[in-house]
């Protein structure tokens, strides 16, 4: 319903402004006595050394796409799920109960897919891309 | 005139003010009183508890007056701290993300909040009578939004979250912090895969997105909860590890791992500080909502099967969200409990339980689950 | 600057060659490794240290430790103090069990002054059983905190809970929770107080159900055994060639124990086993330790039932100080009271090295004495310091968060290592 993506755009709002104005309180509450050491980085109590914006580690990428891979597919698994019922079976569900007899579409369709991505993830598995090894 | 009639008909059902109305107060109500309200304590009972745990007396000594109540509020007292401490900006920090990334920490926290039912419908224009139900024309979900894509929601909005901590690493030209702003994107992206996976199993018995439409399917007695079954009791302890994994807490608390790397937020200061910090602890709370409603029978109350027949409306509902109270508390308080029991995990470790022991199980238990559904039919 | 981009193609294409697409155990690729300071003001180097890491990623690359942050001059101290004043200093070496170091120094000057087999069964037996208490809290402290860093926080607390029974007792005894200085040259300060034995058994008793409440929280905690097992491997080679003893050297297989090998005191009497480790990872030095806090156990039990009635002073009043009523009442005992609390005791001139089992291993002390009161050189050799120098090989190709736990293991106690 219109009325309720309104509720939950004020709500996204309201969210959104309660975080906005602790920052606000933040930044005019508290006080601001900035010295020269106060400002460095710390970094375990020593000077720093080297730049944070030095590249890191590839490994982080990886986990990235994996997570772009995986994700989006449990993504399209969703309308699958809500629709199982009616996917399996024959004919039109009547109050949300089959009459008519089982279907395997839903179940094997999904089984291919799922076996797409359990392929992707064995391979994931064997690359070694999970862990630091 | 035309102020007049629009105020009049905010108290009228289906006028435009009054759907308008109703979500503000619902909003204000859940999303800026309950859940941070309810996080604010939890800072104090975790705490507290743990101290029982630990054979300590732990923080009970904050009192207003007189008025002390094992030292409660002793949460107040934090809040006073964070805001009047000095807020603290590095020099070399990038100004903008660094003020954005406790803003993206915090409002998700509470947005997801949005499609969470928290107690029976309200009837207005019936609050004193009976009414069975099913029998209300002018229903008032207790429900922020009724979205139809209702989980979806939850899972974009609480993913937005990562940017928080992300950012939050990056902006602080820190090197510490920099490691665990990538810790923590890389263990929060691995585990809302096995998130999303997990509760797929429960979509398929309920059919919907929609908590709200979960809940109605859900009975009064335990057993008629979404967490009875074995494939979706196995679902629902699937959700819970990666659930507390999202709100990264001890066993995975990675990110900050206070003794190893200290953590994404070691530049903030003051009441941004206090923003992550209440962030997490509002994610515990929702995170907990949501498990109850899809897993513990959202708002049904034990053992007063068809109470709705008997009391006014007004009592129904109200009893009905004491119980969806009295229910997020203990989890709350659960997953409280787990932290101070256990040690942390490795970031590797987390990494291969993340995807090579909850995903494969989680994926095996979608294709049971829907083979089982088939198999009862 | 003569630039052809020619050759640098044909140099890069002779270095990348052709690729095998088929191998999947192919290298990664390289990254950049970040310089990172781990201390000395970081939760994890308790005892301030400051470790400069390389990491690649999650993986540390190269390390270098840098000790010297708690440097107090103990050993430059020591020569302007006379012998007894150095044993409020001996409490700041290895603060976590000062006993030990009191029981350490004290011999090694009772060595030098020749009254080593002197000192009176009495006060030998009460320090072993002050020394093996303080061997338990230090164990108690070194697991405690090793399990808080990994963030197991309650068994953390459940130790410092028995930790602190031990100390209380202890406090008892010598006056200080911490600093207790009750060693003497030729004995102890004081005798036992009334009703120690009993306490002690008591606190023996709730003791060991702590440690089963502990051993239950960690030893077979999956997570617990993930963290420990297998990371930080010391070898016995390397720990002979380096010098590592105690825990850490007993846990790589090195069966060294100077109680053990070298009796001192009344050890030779008690019946207790030495644990020694198989495999010399994390897991083996908390197994290690938590044996030993259980034959510790044994050894006070049998000291308990051992000792006897007797003076726990030598006689000898070029040595100990007379007592309080008679310095007050006498010009002898005044005069000694005064010689040797203004000049020290005269140790005759010479050199001695003593050592006994300290917390962490082998706490060595080599004194010269050149036949005045005060000590013209006092060396320590602080057991933790080797085993720190060999982190430098052990953490290369470890993760950042096993450096938490290979650390704590190590117990490297910063009083004693820096001095």
């Amino acid at each position: 319903m219109t009325s309720d993506y309104i509720a939950a755009t004020l709500a996204i709002l309201a969210g959104v402004g309660m975080a906005l104005l602790l920052t606000m309180v933040a930044q005019h509450v508290g006080p601001h006595r900035p010295t020269k050491a106060k400002q460095i980085p710390y970094e375990a109590g020593s000077d720093v050394i080297g730049s944070p914006r030095a590249r890191f580690s590839v490994k982080f990428y990886q986990v990235a796409i994996m997570f772009l891979v995986f994700d989006i597919e449990a993504a399209f698994l969703y309308p699958w799920a809500v629709n199982y019922r009616k996917l399996s079976c024959l004919g039109p569900l009547q109050d949300g109960v089959c009459t008519a007899g089982v279907s395997f579409f839903g179940l094997g369709g999904v089984m291919v897919f799922m076996a797409v991505l359990v392929v992707a993830l064995a391979y994931v598995w064997r690359k070694r891309a999970i862990g630091w090894e | 005139m035309h102020m007049w009639e629009t105020i009049k008909g905010s108290f009228e059902y289906g006028h435009p003010g009054f759907t308008g109305l109703s979500a503000l107060i619902k909003i204000v109500y859940l999303m800026l009183a309950f859940g941070p309200g309810l996080a604010s304590i939890l800072t104090w009972m975790e705490r507290r508890q743990s101290s029982l745990m630990q054979d300590r007396l732990g923080p009970n000594r904050a009192n207003i007056g007189r008025f002390k109540a094992w030292g409660i509020t002793h949460f107040l007292a934090d809040a006073l701290k964070f805001m009047v401490k000095e807020d603290f900006v590095p020099v070399k920090a990038h100004k903008f993300l660094f003020a954005l990334a406790p803003v993206l920490a915090l409002a998700p926290a509470l947005i997801v909040a949005a499609i969470i039912p928290f107690g029976a419908p309200l009837c207005w224009g019936h609050l004193t009578e009976i009414v069975p139900t099913g029998t209300c024309g002018q229903a008032v979900d207790l429900q922020i939004a009724r979205l139809d894509v209702g989980i979806l929601f939850y899972f974009a909005i609480s993913s937005l979250s990562v940017y928080g901590a992300t950012l939050a690493g990056w902006s602080s030209y820190n090197k510490w912090a920099m490691m665990g702003g990538l810790r923590a994107s890389s263990q929060m992206m691995s585990y809302e895969v096995t998130m999303g996976m997990a509760v797929l199993s429960m979509f398929l018995i309920y059919g919907t997105l929609e908590p709200g439409a979960m809940v109605a399917q859900q009975g009064y007695w335990p057993w008629q909860w979404g967490i009875w079954g074995i494939p979706t009791a196995l679902s629902f302890f699937l959700f819970l590890t990666a659930a507390i994994a999202e709100t990264k807490r001890t066993p995975f608390d990675i990110p900050e791992g206070e003794p190893e790397i200290i953590g994404y937020f070691v530049e903030y200061s003051g009441l941004r500080f206090g923003m992550f910090f209440l962030g997490e602890f509002i994610e515990i709370v929702f995170s907990s909502a949501l498990m109850v409603t899809i897993f513990l029978g959202g708002w049904h109350l034990p053992f007063l099967d068809g109470l709705a027949d008997r009391v006014p409306n007004i009592a129904f509902v109200l009893i009905t969200h004491g119980a969806w109270i009295v229910k997020v508390f203990l989890f709350t308080g659960f997953q409280l409990l787990i932290r101070w029991s256990l040690p942390r995990f490795r970031s590797d470790q987390l990494m291969q339980l993340g995807w090579q022991r909850l995903l494969p199980v989680s994926i095996a238990n979608v294709l049971i689950t829907a083979g089982w559904i088939l198999y009862s039919r | 600057m003569n630039h052809d981009p020619t050759a640098t193609s044909q140099k890069r294409r002779v270095v990348l060659g052709v690729r095998d697409v088929g191998d999947m155990d192919a290298p990664e690729l390289p990254s950049e490794s970040i310089p990172l300071n781990m201390g000395p003001s970081h939760p994890a180097m308790h005892g301030t240290v400051r470790m400069v890491l390389d990491v690649e990623g999650e993986k540390i690359s190269n390390v270098d430790i840098q000790i010297g942050y708690l440097h107090r001059c103990f050993e430059k101290e020591a020569e302007h103090a006379t012998y007894t004043q150095i044993f409020p200093y001996t409490d700041r070496l290895n603060y976590i069990s000062p006993m030990l170091n009191n029981v350490g120094y004290a011999m090694a000057v009772e060595k030098l002054l020749g009254i080593d087999k002197k000192i009176p069964e009495r006060a030998q037996y009460i320090r072993v059983i002050v020394g093996e208490m303080a061997r338990i809290s230090d164990h108690m402290t070194c697991l405690g905190a090793g399990a808080m860093e990994l963030g197991a926080f309650t068994a953390f607390l459940y130790m410092l809970k028995a930790r602190e029974w031990i100390w209380e007792l202890l406090e008892e005894v010598s006056g200080a929770r911490l600093t207790h200085s009750y060693m003497r040259i030729g004995g102890v300060s004081a005798d036992l107080t009334e009703g120690f034995m009993p306490r002690l058994r008591d606190i023996l008793t709730k003791s060991r159900v702590v440690l089963a409440d502990v051993d239950k929280l960690l030893t077979r905690n999956r997570i617990f055994r993930d963290r420990m097992d297998g990371i930080g491997i010391f070898n016995k080679e390397d720990c002979a060639a380096w010098g590592v003893t105690g825990p850490v050297g007993r846990s790589a297989g090195l069966a060294y124990d100077v109680r053990k090998d070298h009796p001192y005191l009344v050890y030779d009497r008690l019946d207790f086993d030495v644990p020694i480790g198989s495999v010399g990872d994390n897991f083996d030095r908390y197994a290690v330790r938590v044996e030993e806090m259980n034959q510790s156990m044994r050894i006070l039990e049998q000291a308990m039932d051992q000792i006897a009635d007797g003076p726990v002073l030598v006689n000898d009043p070029r040595i100990v100080l007379p007592a309080k009523s008679e310095t007050y009442n006498s010009i002898e005992a005044m005069i000694a009271h005064f010689k040797i609390i203004m000049d020290g005791i005269r140790v005759p001139a010479g050199e001695v090295y003593s050592f006994t089992e300290g917390g962490n291993g082998e706490l060595g002390f080599y004194i010269v004495a050149d036949g005045t009161g005060r000590p013209w050189k006092c060396r320590v050799r602080p057991p933790c310091v080797p085993a720190v120098a060999l982190l430098e090989k052990i953490l290369p190709g470890l993760f950042i968060a096993d450096v938490v736990p290979t650390f704590g293991m190590i117990n490297m106690i910063g009083g004693e290592c820096d001095r």
